[in-house]
């Protein structure tokens, strides 16, 4: 699953969701987050997760924030409002393409 | 708890990085904590204190996609700037000047004084040279968004300038095609500067 491309539609989503569950968030620490919850099954590569992360920015979905940590700059992102709202959207598209993916690999008996 | 770099070990990633082309003090910035917390965390997991050999084995592993991803940048970048840029045009900073110099513009009628081609002429190196100002100014900061403002600010800049005066109606009105394009300009050149100053701020946390 690591090297899938099926989850590279839904990254900026899974990105969105981790901020809004953990406020701010640098890049390192969501990589590490998501290989957390799914015991490791998906790894978000850094070629990925920065352009992704950028493109959100820019598109003012997301603010930044830098502080000096352990003799280092490091880049917080946290949601904007347009972000917030943003979120519930693709939340909302991202379960309903899992509801139609579900409905053609596990189609439901029908009665007649 | 992890073990924590050094500074010198820290700079070791940075230069090593800026060697292999991540050029940009912004855009390596947030490279240089992503490797420095993967090196940390492989320092904890494997029990070892050799920086230089998980170093080594981490971009072995990941050289490619950290440098693909380094010039992946500059569409969200130019978004940025140009959004800033808009913005910065109904800032007093830029507004004050940009508006003085188009009053001057219909107070004097260059017209009395010179002949088309020459007012093209002079119009023509003083905007180029405004629009270099942000390059010559800060061309040893390296910051990816001042590039883009370079490219940003000059291209199209001249682009315009030339179409708009190459048409006679156009140039009848040249005060006010030259009072948008200087108003356009001062507001790129205060972006340059806001946006260096702020990334200053930033680094002397450092």
């Amino acid at each position: 699953m690591s090297n899938s491309k099926l989850y590279k539609g839904s990254l900026s989503t899974i990105i969105l969701k981790l901020l809004a569950e953990n406020n701010k968030m640098y890049g390192y620490e969501m990589t590490q987050r998501v290989k957390e919850l799914t015991q490791g099954e998906l790894t978000i590569t850094e070629g990925a997760l920065y352009p992704a992360l950028h493109k959100l920015e820019a598109d003012g979905f997301l603010e930044v924030e830098m502080q000096k940590v352990d003799n280092r700059l490091r880049k917080y992102y946290k949601l904007t409002q347009a972000g917030t709202q943003e979120r519930v959207n693709r939340i909302e598209e991202l379960e309903r393409f899992i509801e139609t993916i579900q409905g053609i690999v596990n189609p439901k008996p029908s009665l007649g | 708890m992890n073990p924590k770099l050094t500074k010198e070990e820290i700079q070791f990633i940075d230069n090593y990085l800026k060697n292999s082309g991540v050029e940009y003090i912004d855009t390596r910035a947030e490279v240089v904590d992503h490797v420095a917390s993967e090196i940390e965390s492989r320092l904890s997991a494997n029990n070892t204190t050799n920086f230089y050999e998980e170093f080594k084995v981490y971009m072995v592993q990941h050289k490619e996609t950290l440098l693909k991803n380094a010039g992946k940048y500059s569409w969200s970048i130019d978004k940025k700037v140009l959004k800033e840029v808009f913005k910065n045009m109904t800032n007093l900073k830029v507004l004050v000047p940009a508006f003085l110099i188009a009053v001057i513009l219909f107070a004097v009628d260059l017209k009395e004084y010179l002949n088309s081609t020459q007012i093209l002429i002079a119009f023509y190196a003083v905007l180029l040279v405004l629009a270099f100002i942000p390059i010559i100014l800060y061309r040893k900061i390296k910051l990816s968004f001042l590039r883009r403002i370079g490219i940003i600010s000059t291209i199209p800049f001249i682009a315009i300038h030339n179409l708009l005066l190459g048409d006679r109606f156009a140039f009848e009105q040249y005060e006010m095609v030259y009072s948008f394009l200087f108003w356009v300009l001062i507001a790129t050149t205060y972006t340059s500067y806001d946006f260096t100053q702020e990334y200053k701020r930033k680094l002397e946390l450092l």
